[in-house]
């Protein structure tokens, strides 16, 4: 008996009992489309958890107190010049809030008020709708330049041009030297100001010569450990132990992770129980297929079929199910991708190692439960199997 | 030289006090080219000797020896083979399978023996023409009268070109005239070599074979020429 032999009888019989078929498969495409969608969704959902990490870059190191309510003690100009002696190091940079009352023209707001220097510019990939952001000068002469961020311009100067116009930040004048765009990152409400004056200027101005955190970047991410290690123990060793909290990317994104894993661990294990209750589908309906069949077994054994005959015979009907069932919730699978990807708004691609190991699984589950059925045929008495009406 | 030999065959069904004697210390032969009719009431063993003689079932005691071969020493592979290439079987009931069509029920032993397509397809339009069901071949047994049905029954018997065939009451379900029919198919086809053994209860069919055993509990109580 040749392949395509097993084939065509299996297909026939699927043909045939049609509306059997739908619902024998219903079981398996469930489990399949949940399958793709959990772990396309979540593939997704990590790709953009990740692109939103990397634009703060994950060679970025926050350095700042532990007890942030605590005496403004800590972290100041010579931490600065320590840290510049680290090797690895690429950019420090300072940062010290305020809030501060902003005007122009009459218009007034709060804002908070960031005293740093020009390497914040270059961590942040900071983009400009106007001029640029403040200069090694600006620190150095402690000059009264201010960068504004898109919030603060708009609610300032309306649609007009800021660049070069004099703002009043707590009655002080300030030229401002350019306007951020606004950072796409999810993550920049909770670090960025609203306008950025350099430290030596805030110091003057607010009287503060404490840095809420210093930022540094690391040349490389091989080289963000050592970094870590060497800026941690030259600081500790200034504050003692305990006094410092050190916030790094690379430990966020391996967060997420860990919690996208679980995610995709329980939900996936939701869709494998449906796969599973799919396979038990194919078994029962096996069982009773094998059991309206019995004389037509009979028959095909006194016309000589032998027992791998009839066990491949009813292993490629179940094989059928299962795998017309995958591909089935493969196409569903994508679409409901699709869909939910939209919902949420994240990008997802349907994925292909996914899809074909979900194809792979329930073909697997299809011969393991078409197996009892399968085999159950095959050792029927041909006599017996004659004899049944 | 004989196709069939059989000494001292018994067959039981289950133990003890239940146990049912089906075929009691049968002895029979049947040569090369012959044609043997098995009479006998129902539940008389005429079936369950049938079984045995098929390979479908397997004695309880004695011996039986097919084309000279000990069938107690074939493995179950070698008897699925047996029934696939030696022996054509024809049922009362047809046994056509309902979703296949008499095409496809013909060719249904050529695929367990591995024939390519090209072949079976050619095999089987030979075996519907001589049958005369050609204008039948794509029809679903449930589109064909009970004469039709055993046509497409016999052509699938023959189909492997088998050197015995087994006939459970081949008339039984058909009306004088198609029984007649059939019966004549039957006799053509031993005429050309193949060896019959016929079951039937029917004296008038009995009487086209050469010869004749007649069964009662399981017993032979008669033997001798059909006629």
């Amino acid at each position: 008996m040749r392949f395509r032999d097993y084939l065509g009888m299996a297909l026939h019989q699927l043909i045939k009992n049609r509306m059997r078929t739908v619902l024998t498969i219903i079981g398996i495409t469930i489990g399949v489309a949940s399958m793709i969608t959990v772990i396309s969704v979540s593939n997704g959902g990590q790709a953009m958890i990740n692109d939103e990490l990397l634009k703060f870059g994950t060679n970025r190191i926050w350095l700042l107190p532990s007890d942030l309510q605590g005496p403004e003690s800590m972290l100041d100009m010579r931490d600065v010049e320590m840290l510049k002696g680290v090797s690895g190091i690429k950019d420090i940079a300072p940062s010290v809030y305020e809030k501060a009352y902003l005007s122009y023209d009459g218009g007034k707001i709060v804002s908070d008020v960031v005293g740093t220097n020009e390497a914040l510019f270059r961590i942040e990939h900071t983009n400009y709708i106007e001029g640029m952001g403040l200069t090694k000068n600006d620190i150095d002469y402690s000059r009264r330049r201010v960068v504004l961020s898109r919030d603060a311009k708009e609610k300032l100067f309306g649609n007009s041009k800021a660049l070069g116009q004099k703002v009043s930040i707590n009655g002080q004048k300030f030229t401002v030297a350019g306007v951020e765009d606004d950072n796409q990152s999810i993550y920049a409400s909770f670090f960025s100001g609203k306008c950025y004056i350099p430290v030596t200027t805030f110091k003057e101005l607010f009287g503060k010569k404490y840095f809420n955190e210093i930022s540094i970047t690391a040349l490389s991410t091989e080289a963000l450990n050592g970094v870590i290690k060497a800026s941690t123990s030259m600081l500790l060793n200034r504050y003692g132990d305990g006094s410092l909290k050190i916030i790094n990317l690379t430990q966020e994104i391996e967060n997420a992770k860990n919690i996208l894993d679980i995610f995709t661990i329980v939900v996936g294990a939701v869709a494998g129980v449906a796969l599973l209750v799919g396979g038990i589908g194919i078994m029962n309906i096996m069982l009773v297929t094998v059991k309206e069949r019995t004389r037509e077994i009979g028959i095909r054994k006194a016309l000589g079929a032998g027992e791998h005959h009839i066990l491949g015979q009813f292993l490629a009907e179940a094989l059928f199910y299962a795998v017309l069932g995958g591909l089935l919730g493969v196409g569903i699978g994508a679409l409901t991708t699709k869909l939910s990807s939209s919902i949420i708004g994240v990008k997802s691609e349907i994925s292909m190692s996914a899809a074909f190991l979900s194809v792979l699984f329930s073909a697997t589950v299809g011969i393991l439960f078409g197996l009892i059925p399968a085999y159950k045929a095959s050792k029927l008495n041909p006599v017996d199997a004659l004899r049944h009406e | 030289m004989c196709m069939i030999e059989v000494r001292n065959l018994s067959k039981t069904y289950g133990r003890g006090e239940a146990c049912v004697h089906a075929v009691k210390n049968i002895s029979l032969k049947v040569k090369k080219g012959g044609f043997l009719a098995v009479m006998g009431a129902s539940g008389s063993g005429k079936t369950t000797l049938m079984n045995i003689l098929g390979c479908l079932d397997t004695q309880t005691k004695g011996e039986y020896y097919f084309d000279n071969t000990d069938v107690r020493k074939l493995s179950p592979e070698s008897k699925v083979h047996l029934r696939n290439k030696r022996i054509g079987f024809i049922f009362q009931s047809f046994y056509l399978l309902p979703m296949l069509t008499a095409r496809q029920n013909i060719e249904l032993p050529m695929v367990y023996s591995g024939v390519p397509p090209k072949e079976r397809r050619r095999k089987s339009a030979e075996l519907l023409e001589m049958t005369g069901l050609a204008n039948r071949a794509s029809h679903l047994p449930g589109e064909l009268s009970g004469g039709q049905k055993q046509r497409v029954a016999i052509a699938r018997a023959l189909v492997n070109s088998p050197s015995l065939i087994l006939a459970d009451e081949p008339t039984g379900n058909l009306d004088s005239k198609t029984g007649a029919d059939i019966v004549e198919i039957l006799k053509a086809l031993n005429e050309l070599g193949t060896t019959i053994v016929l079951i039937t209860h029917e004296k008038a069919v009995a009487s086209h074979a050469k010869d004749l055993i007649v069964l009662k509990d399981g017993r032979i109580v008669e033997e001798g020429e059909a006629k």
